[in-house]
């Protein structure tokens, strides 16, 4: 009876726990899947979308001809990013499935957000307890921020989930001294994808590898040894074999303008405060300072671990500091370090809480459950806040309105995302939003002067001009005025106006 | 040597022994942490109260300009005068008008009665984070204690809050204070001790009722952490706090209900039993407390009792604690909808969180050394500007001069007679009757409608031409509400002219009607 008990409580209750949270955790990223996903960052959903069709139609021999001439040449509009992984493999589903279903993606980035979930349990159950890996694993899927971004169509779900592969890899690496050969391919392999998926990766995994590195008992023997060298060479060759080799100028153009043209806003207090104020809206400044605090609480290789994705993270802001100052998704590396904090912080109530009344106990896990509840229902809210199934028809609609016989210049939503994909149409130039040129504004370049002569020069050779994005428009006065009084309303449709560039009033 | 010149050596090394405590890094954080305090809620303190709770701040305005005017203080004319003494003696007086008074003497200096109350909020709730820190150093060490001054002073909410002219910023001072002083005695009691636990707490109910919730459980607590129920009841010391806690109170209610009768109607509409079997009301209650205290300080606090030594603490806190859940069920439904009725939730948070804060610090010194200790303490310092920024941005964000004008304005067309006005107001007409010298009727609002049903009462439909029949004008500030009474909405925008508009408010000429002949027409 006693050995059932201890077993139970041992074995079968940390596991009933494991599952109950992923299981909660699928729930909440599954709810309203089918919701067309404007949720979170549109442009970036849809451009994988887009890409996948294309990928999707190329690859189904079955596909009308005219439409997979479309697809693929809507596909070929996108810049390339990271290695279309994610789309592919999508696009191979979709062909397995028989469609293309928006959901199929969103549900497959949800289970890499979880696979990474489980390996962060192992993870903290590791350096931590049971109580510390349950709480990490709690916070990384109940999280709201993390339920609506981590089942986003991009690859940057599967990166962090990489990310805390690699971390738990390399974790049991660091453990076997850097001695085990499975261990050591292991954490190259998760390394290498982590980055390859997006290469943001690579700040942290290069900081908990050396982490981790300086955790090892014999170091300098470690340096003689195959494995370390065998680890390293995965970690870079996979990564480097595409992004040096294989998209290597492309890779210096971004970096260049994303970098290096930026810098000078590292520079700019408010930069900071923008990443906070970006920061405050996805998790509560005060966990973000417990967790910080509590990762030094944590053994040896769990700071590895940990302090890596910390100065990862922080790597990421001060290399791309307009990204990650305006756009969440770049904050989604800072959840595992976040959740391995609170696993320490846990793990060391824990043990106190040992020494107390069982109703104090009692007490304990009651509350752990109302805020995990609590956290839960917030997360579902959010997600049932809002409804997109209306916002196809009217892209669809104008997609198939719009003249096909001159070219059309755009200031629309999400660089033309949303038409290109539900409209299968695509502007031929695009207008600059007033976010853009901010951009280009903090990148060194100077606002044109004469306004006239700006619209003259984006407008030759075109023949309408698409305005979606009203907000905009009314940004920027002088470009309403130009074309309110100077030319025709071709077309008007919900949502849209296509004014007449041909003609004047 | 020189005798005179080893004197003053001698003298100046004595002082420099006993200002060396004064100028240690601690005091000089604290003191940094009390003058950062200040500026902050000193910053803009002028704007009119109108960024948090109008209603219940031009309350106390009210009452408080009615004393100013009935002392002969305040630069008013004879007719705002007399209107002011009437206003402010109209007003209900739920608990005593001790900040009322206080404002108001303090305006006979010359300063405007509003900024004087605010002042007085705000260095009582600054007065408050003395025994914060002193009883959050005791759970948690410098460094707790520190940290929960920080969240006593920042917290974006505390800071708004504590700069409001009502009484909760006082009763909260008063909360940390007695909290203080019952840690004290339960640690080594004394009737000295006694008194001051007494005298504290009694002053803290005395000014608002409620704080005998957190209070009465924090004492019970602390008591019965260490002492049997027997010894505490024989106890003289025990029985001198329970006396001197509640009889001040008890008196004031007693001369409210069955003296002056102005308390006997004041108890309606507070206790709302059937809201318990709503899960609603519980995650509206969740809702409030994330917006003020936030979720994870009240789980860091909780986690912190969890790692408190003290056992006197410990029961004062989960005392504290249970006291403030047993005043949400007492007040269910002002705790779910107003932010403001968590207030007493501050320095218990504050204090369950030094323990937490102390052990982390030792924590990260053992395991990480001083560069954790360094980065941890960067990454607060960090946070916590981050913090001050957003609020000062809060605070300078919004500017409400522009209204008090607009109401003298509206007051002086509507020619001061109150008796011709009915409005649907945001705030039950406050700012006309504190600006314009007016005490309109009120249109209830759907809110209150509400209230009532759940309290039980019957409702009949509000009648317009019933209601309106004696009114020349209706006042429509909150057009919101408007839109929710679409019966009300059509009635006035269908018959009646508009009389006046700016952008706070619409006046409707009831007397005017819209399809009435004009004369001469």
């Amino acid at each position: 009876m006693h050995t059932g008990l201890t077993l139970f409580r041992a074995k079968l209750l940390p596991l009933l726990g494991l599952i109950t949270l992923l299981l909660l955790g699928l729930l909440l990223r599954i709810y309203d899947l089918d919701d067309p996903p404007f949720d979170f960052h549109p442009t970036r959903q849809l451009r994988a979308a887009i890409i996948t069709r294309g990928m999707y139609y190329q690859m189904d021999q079955a596909a009308d001809p005219a439409r997979k001439e479309q697809a693929i040449a809507l596909w070929q509009t996108m810049e390339t990013y990271e290695p279309p992984i994610f789309e592919r493999l999508t696009a191979f589903v979709y062909l397995l499935t028989g469609g293309e279903r928006l959901w199929i993606p969103r549900l497959l980035a949800s289970l890499a957000w979880l696979a990474g979930g489980l390996a962060l349990y192992d993870l903290a159950r590791r350096v931590t307890s049971t109580w510390g890996a349950a709480t990490a694993l709690a916070f990384f899927v109940c999280l709201p921020f993390s339920v609506v971004a981590s089942r986003a169509f991009q690859p940057d779900p599967l990166m962090v989930a990489l990310t805390i592969c690699s971390a738990w890899a390399l974790e049991r690496w660091s453990a076997s001294d850097g001695t085990s050969w499975k261990w050591t391919l292991l954490a190259g392999i998760f390394s290498g994808l982590a980055i390859l998926f997006k290469v943001l990766a690579v700040f942290g995994v290069v900081a908990m590898a050396l982490g981790f590195f300086l955790t090892l008992q014999r170091r300098k023997q470690a340096l003689r040894q195959p494995q370390t060298w065998v680890l390293a060479g995965l970690l870079t060759l996979l990564p480097a074999g595409y992004y040096l080799f294989g998209i290597g100028k492309r890779s210096a153009d971004f970096a260049f303008f994303w970098t290096v043209q930026l810098a000078d806003l590292l520079l700019q207090t408010k930069f900071y405060l923008r990443w906070l104020a970006l920061l405050h809206g996805l998790v509560d400044p005060i966990l973000i300072f417990l967790a910080l605090a509590a990762s030094f609480l944590l053994p040896a290789r769990g700071k590895a671990a940990a302090l890596g994705l910390w100065a990862g993270y922080l790597m990421i802001g001060l290399t791309f500091p307009y990204q990650v100052a305006s756009h969440e998704y770049y904050s989604l590396p800072l959840l595992p370090p976040l959740a391995l904090g609170f696993a320490a912080l846990v793990d060391a109530i824990s043990n106190r809480l040992k020494t107390q009344p069982r109703l104090a106990r009692a007490g304990v896990a009651a509350i752990a459950l109302v805020v995990l509840g609590y956290t839960a229902w917030v997360a579902r809210s959010t997600l049932a806040a809002q409804s997109y199934r209306f916002e196809p028809v009217a892209w669809e609609k104008m997609g198939a309105a719009l003249p096909r016989d001159g070219e059309i210049i755009a200031l629309v939503h999400d660089y033309g995302n949303r038409l290109k994909y539900y409209g299968w149409r695509a502007p031929n130039r695009y207008w600059l939003t007033t976010g853009d040129s901010a951009l280009m504004a903090a990148a060194g370049s100077s606002a044109p002067q004469d306004f006239d002569a700006y619209f003259d020069d984006q407008t030759k050779g075109m023949h309408y001009f698409l305005v979606t994005l009203f907000s905009d428009l009314e940004a920027q006065p002088l470009l309403k005025a130009r074309l309110y009084d100077t030319y025709p309303i071709a077309q008007q449709g919900d949502g849209y106006i296509l004014f007449d560039l041909t003609r004047s009033r | 040597m020189n005798p005179a010149h080893s004197k003053n050596r001698r003298w100046l090394e004595s002082l420099r022994a006993a200002l060396q405590p004064v100028f240690s890094v601690q005091v000089m954080a604290v003191a940094v942490i009390f003058l950062t305090a200040a500026i902050l809620r000193f910053y803009d303190l002028s704007d009119p109260p109108l960024d948090f709770h109008p209603t219940r701040q031009l309350h106390s305005a009210l009452i408080s300009r009615g004393y100013l005017a009935a002392w002969g203080g305040g630069n008013l004319t004879d007719f705002e005068r007399s209107r002011a003494v009437a206003l402010g003696a109209s007003e209900s007086r739920i608990e005593p008008p001790v900040i009322e008074f206080l404002a108001a003497c303090l305006a006979l200096l010359g300063t405007d009665v509003i900024f004087a109350g605010r002042a007085l909020a705000a260095g009582a709730w600054l007065f408050g984070g003395l025994p914060v820190f002193w009883t959050g150093r005791r759970f948690g060490g410098v460094t707790g204690g520190m940290v929960a001054l920080l969240l006593f002073f920042f917290l974006p909410y505390a800071v708004i809050a504590s700069r409001a002219f009502q009484p909760d910023p006082l009763m909260v001072s008063l909360i940390a204070w007695a909290l203080w002083a019952i840690l004290r005695f339960g640690d080594t009691p004394s009737p000295r001790r006694a008194a001051w636990a007494g005298l504290l707490a009694g002053a803290a109910i005395l000014v608002k009722q409620v704080a005998v919730f957190p209070l009465g459980l924090a004492f019970a607590g602390c008591l019965l952490a260490d002492w049997e129920w027997h010894r505490a009841a024989h106890s003289r010391t025990v029985w001198l706090i329970g006396i001197l806690s509640f009889l001040p109170a008890l008196l004031y209610n007693v001369y409210g209900v069955f003296g002056d009768g102005f308390l006997s109607q004041q108890y309606a509409l507070r206790f709302f039993p059937a809201l318990y079997s709503d899960p609603g009301f519980y995650i509206r209650w969740m809702l409030k407390v994330e917006s003020t205290v936030s979720l994870p300080v009240l789980l860091g606090a909780l986690l912190g009792l969890a790692l408190l030594q003290n056992r006197n603490g410990r029961g004062l806190l989960i005392g504290g604690l249970a006291g403030y859940l047993l005043y949400g069920f007492a007040f269910a439904y002002h705790i779910s909808t107003h932010d403001y009725y968590q207030e007493p939730l501050f320095p218990l948070v504050a204090l369950g969180m030094a323990p937490l804060a102390g052990w982390i610090w030792k924590g990260i010194g053992e395991r990480s050394g001083k560069p954790g200790r360094v980065l941890s303490a960067a990454a607060l310092i960090g946070i916590t500007l981050f913090t001050l920024y957003t609020t000062r941005s809060t605070l300078r964000r919004t500017d409400f001069r522009p209204e008090p004008p607009l109401w003298r304005a509206l007051a002086a067309k509507m020619e001061y007679d109150s008796a011709n006005v009915i409005g649907l107001f945001d705030d039950y007409g406050y700012r006309l009757m504190y600006w314009g010298y007016m005490m309109p009727a009120n249109w209830s609002t759907t809110g209150d409608e509400q209230m009532r049903i759940l309290a039980g009462q019957t409702l009949t439909p509000q009648d317009f031409q019933t209601i309106t029949g004696s009114k020349r004008f209706f006042v429509v500030q909150n057009l919101k509400e408007l839109e929710n009474q679409p019966i009300l909405r059509n009635t006035l925008y269908n018959n009646y002219t508009i009389f006046d508009q700016t952008n706070a408010y619409i006046v409707f000429d009831l007397k005017s009607p819209k399809n009435a002949t004009q004369p001469g027409q």
